[in-house]
């Protein structure tokens, strides 16, 4: 939920633990405390999606929460984000868009050890779309005030034995019925790509087809539907760019068509059932895309971020994470 | 111990003292009467020969009496009491019987006390703030006394020593006959009670910790009952890690009671009892594992995707794509052994958030 600078001080100065988003300048003016940050100008609140530099975005961590510690990592330690995750509880994670940390993650995440053993939830922070190439996405430790846009800032939160975290995700988009698309490289940019089986350049394949970029290419992961953006189609280099990878022997189609955003938001999440949601983010591309300025999607109030993490990075999807007691 | 020693033997002998009496009374006269000194003297000398051989004689058959009696009583243990009796004269029969009904109308007063008594020892002695491991011989010594005084009055009705608020540790209580015992709110910390008996015992917020209950008998013992006042609110019992080998509950009566990673007993055996008393009577902890063991076939084939099943959890979608990714580039026996392993861990982990999809992969 959006707060005014004073408001989020006085949370700070009550030894609450947050999780905060906003803008640069506010953020690095906050008292020391219990709180790490990234920075985004993007949010969906109470009266659907704003952009504002004026307020910040507060994720209000649980009473229950057992213990905690906050910890940055860089390409070096990122492995063992789930290892040093406790045995019952969750990581939040920020990564600030465009940096090495985000590459090396967005890549390496799904093979790092434990990783699907404990539950890692996360953005990735961005700057206004006008400043895209001027400033650079950030993060800040709360309790040192250290800013970074190369390192990931992580809370690991300990949960009592009798409660469980779960993280789930919101996708609207499902594979069409079109082609099968393997790529035989992995990473952010891709040439070649396999089309039922046929090697193809895939900026051929996706001009020739005139297919809307806008729709993301979707894999399959055992139930789990899995989002790739597109960034960028490049004309000169015969180039697709995307907003995540792309991984090998993984079965991917285009997303099928979307009618209304809104709609179809309601829909997954009536699907989806009830959630006591702790925490939540969605994705700048379903912000852009599905026009959400001044519209609101159900009770999911949430930065709108460069990309979400549910293990793995994730693209035009909205992650929450609930927590359940036994 | 013989129950008769010590005691004052009364002869009842009313025709003695009329007739010493009469003879006292007949001699005085007749030495009144007498003129002649010489014979006053022969009468008064020939009364006081005839007291002094009367008393002599009542004497000597009191003796015999207590004689016969002790030495009678002296056998009672090596005897049966119905030769005893038989062999008796009719005095010391009178005798005996006055005893037995003096021992049998004090039988439920003293029964009571001794439990009383012990009950109270025991509270004292072992409670949270009193117990000290160096008085386990004394608190092993009273509760094998209690546990064997009499377990019904002369009334035939069911007297029930009570073991309350007590905490004790590491005694060997084996073979005890518990039976009836009403255990409240005591806490038993590697205790061995194997091969005892519990019996109609009543357990109210009782833990057991660690330790031992292997092969006892709770046929109709009763856990987390009210008892007597049904305003009081029953508590919980608790078996934590504690051994249960060769103990059936099945005949038991169980309204609250916890078992906490207990050992040696079948986890369908536990599932059968919860299923008789009810998940929220009979409590396992752990839950009980849906997850089959790592060596069924059907891991295999969820790994090699010969099972197919769409996950709703997130990282079990992750986790099972990412392992068979992995088979894919390496699908040696070694590789496919670690992946079982690992899908497992996670089942095991996860189990209550994909109970639903636990059941669907393996009916």
């Amino acid at each position: 939920m959006l707060y005014s600078f004073n408001d989020i001080s006085k949370k700070i100065n009550n030894n609450e633990l947050l999780i905060l988003a906003g803008d640069e300048q506010l953020l690095k003016k906050l008292p020391r405390g219990t709180w790490i940050g990234g920075t985004i100008p993007y949010f969906i609140d109470k009266n659907g999606g704003v952009f504002t530099k004026d307020k910040i975005f507060v994720n209000e961590l649980p009473s229950y929460i057992s213990n905690f510690e906050i910890k940055y990592y860089d390409e070096k330690n990122i492995e063992k984000i789930a290892i040093e995750a406790p045995e019952n509880g969750f990581t939040f994670l920020i990564i600030p868009a465009s940096s090495e940390i985000h590459t090396k993650y967005s890549q390496g995440a799904p093979s790092y050890e434990d990783i699907f053993m404990k539950p890692i939830i996360g953005w990735i922070s961005g700057v206004s779309l006008d400043d895209i190439g001027k400033e650079s996405a950030k993060v800040i430790d709360g309790t040192t005030g250290e800013i970074s846009d190369t390192k990931a800032i992580a809370i690991h939160l300990e949960l009592k034995l009798d409660m469980m975290a779960n993280i789930g995700i919101i996708n609207i988009f499902e594979q069409g019925n079109g082609d099968i698309i393997e790529f035989d490289s992995e990473g952010f940019s891709v040439e070649d790509c396999l089309v039922n089986g046929k090697k193809q350049n895939f900026y051929d394949y996706i001009t020739i087809n005139k297919f809307d970029t806008r729709l993301p290419i979707v894999a399959n992961y055992c139930g789990a539907m899995v989002n790739v953006s597109f960034q960028s189609v490049d004309e000169k280099e015969k180039k697709v760019n995307f907003y995540a990878p792309v991984f090998k022997n993984i079965k991917y189609k285009i997303a099928a068509p979307i009618d209304n955003y809104i709609q179809e938001f309601e829909k997954a999440i009536q699907y989806t059932g009830e959630k006591s949601t702790v925490l939540s983010c969605n994705c700048i591309l379903n912000y852009l895309y599905g026009d959400l300025e001044g519209k609101r999607t159900s009770n999911f109030l949430s930065p709108i971020t460069f990309g979400e993490i549910a293990y793995q990075l994730l693209n035009q999807t909205l992650v929450y994470l609930e927590i359940n007691e036994f | 111990m013989n129950k008769f020693n010590n005691k004052k033997i009364n002869i009842p002998s009313l025709t003695n003292y009329v007739l010493i009496s009469f003879t006292i009374f007949i001699a005085l006269a007749l030495a009144i009467l007498e003129q002649n000194l010489q014979f006053k003297i022969i009468i008064i000398a020939i009364m006081f020969i005839f007291l002094i051989v009367t008393f002599l004689m009542i004497r000597i058959k009191n003796n015999s009496i207590k004689t016969e009696y002790n030495s009678l009583n002296e056998s009672n243990n090596r005897r049966n009491i119905e030769q005893i009796f038989e062999n008796a004269s009719d005095n010391v029969k009178v005798e005996l019987l006055s005893e037995i009904l003096s021992e049998v109308n004090g039988y439920s007063k003293k029964l009571e006390t001794y439990y009383n008594l012990l009950s109270t020892y025991l509270s004292n002695i072992s409670n949270e703030s009193t117990y000290h491991e160096d008085n386990n011989n004394m608190i092993k010594l009273v509760i094998e006394t209690l546990s064997n005084l009499p377990k019904y009055d002369i009334n035939n009705k069911v007297v029930c020593p009570y073991i309350n608020n007590i905490v004790i540790k590491n005694i060997s209580l084996r073979n005890i006959n518990f039976n009836n015992f009403v255990f409240f709110e005591s806490t038993f910390v590697n205790m061995d009670f194997s091969n005892s008996t519990f019996i109609n015992s009543n357990f109210i917020g009782t833990n057991f910790t660690g330790g031992s209950i292997e092969s006892c008998n709770f046929r109709n013992a009763k856990f987390g009952y009210k008892l007597g006042n049904a305003a009081t609110p029953s508590k919980i019992n608790k078996f934590t890690r504690t051994n249960l080998g060769s103990t059936n509950f099945g005949a038991s009566k169980i309204k609250y009671c916890e078992f906490i990673s207990v050992k040696n007993i079948a986890m369908d055996k536990l599932l059968l009892l919860q299923r008789k008393f009810g998940k929220e009577k009979l409590v396992i902890y752990p839950k009980p594992s849906l997850v089959p063991n790592i060596d069924d076939l059907r891991w295999r084939d969820l790994i090699l995707g010969n099972i197919n099943h769409e996950f709703k959890c997130i990282p079990a979608s992750f986790l099972l794509s990412r392992l068979r990714d992995r088979i894919k580039y390496d699908n040696s026996e070694t590789s496919i052994t670690k992946c079982i392993k690992e899908v497992h861990v996670f089942f095991c982990k996860y189990q209550s958030l994909i109970s639903d999809d636990i059941q669907k992969i393996f009916n």
